[in-house]
């Protein structure tokens, strides 16, 4: 049984396709980024309230603005999809 | 691992064909059946499945939920109900009865909003309301150390500002604005959070 051929080595300028293992790998890093910008608005949650409650309108308006900006980054970790660079399937001979 | 592997077997003819039997409120006379017992216990202990990309948008829920959280609070949506009080309470009819250094407990403005009197010199009154603004418990009056003080977290606060000077809290007592009307002292509203602690005789 003859073994499979090689995959093809890219030319210069030419995306190197990204495993299955790689695409998982980002996919991870994207999840672990999120929920470190979260943690971040919790806390922001929790400084606002303490600000707000201390008579400090303008502080807590500022850590409104810190959780939108944090919103805004993880909404783009969440629709922004890295192009599928899979590997194409080789064509059984027949 | 594919989704079916993990997904239990589909229901048997027999297993669909005893809705009664498991609706039945009443004892149970007949043994189970085990192929039903085992269908159940697959269902149980069978995780659904959610996919990293499912995870990543529940975060991006729950990010927005505590961007529109963190707004809410900047924008005062949660203010104190005791905020706006503006009804007037006679609190006692006549202030001489108070002795200096001494106490009177009140609501205000509602009667689910604990408050206190003092009289912290012959013409010097000042009132605050005695939810303790670490975690709500009620904060006493010790005239022997002349403090506020709340028992549950040793918070400790200065009866002329109503300050915290130890424990845990970090924000004052909400201060009442006291009037004097003849000899009587009238809770009229509360003033700012922010409040100065001026006392107002």
């Amino acid at each position: 049984m003859p073994d499979e051929p090689p995959p093809p080595r890219p030319l210069p300028g030419v995306p190197i396709f990204e495993t299955e293992e790689g695409m998982r790998t980002a996919l991870v890093t994207r999840i672990i980024i999120a929920v470190t910008v979260i943690l971040g608005q919790l806390w922001a949650l929790t400084v606002a309230l303490e600000a707000y409650l201390s008579d400090r309108p303008a502080e807590a308006w500022w850590l409104a603005l810190f959780s939108i900006v944090s919103f805004a980054i993880v909404a783009a970790l969440v629709s922004i999809e890295p192009a599928a660079r899979s590997r194409p399937r080789m064509r059984s001979r027949r | 691992m594919s989704t079916q592997a993990r997904r239990p077997a589909t229901p048997s003819p027999d297993a669909s064909a005893r809705p009664a039997a498991r609706s039945a409120s009443g004892p149970r006379t007949d043994p189970p059946d085990p192929e039903l017992v085992a269908e159940r216990i697959a269902r149980l202990t069978t995780d659904a499945r959610v996919t990293r990309r499912g995870y990543l948008r529940i975060l991006g829920v729950l990010s927005g939920g505590l961007a529109l959280g963190n707004v809410a609070v900047a924008a005062g949506a949660f203010r104190r109900r005791t905020a706006d009080a503006t009804e007037e309470v006679v609190i006692v009819e006549d202030a001489t009865a108070v002795p200096v250094g001494g106490a009177v407990r009140f609501t205000y403005p509602t009667e689910r909003d604990p408050a206190v009197l003092l009289r912290l010199d012959r013409d010097l009154f000042v009132a605050y309301s005695t939810i303790c603004t670490h975690l709500a418990c009620e904060v006493l009056w010790r005239a022997d150390d002349a403090e506020l003080f709340c028992p549950c977290h040793d918070g400790h606060f200065s009866p002329a500002t109503g300050a915290p000077t130890a424990g845990p809290p970090t924000r004052p007592l909400p201060q009442i604005v006291l009037e004097t009307r003849g000899r009587a002292i009238v809770a009229t509203g509360e003033a700012p959070i922010g409040h100065d602690g001026d006392a107002d005789a």
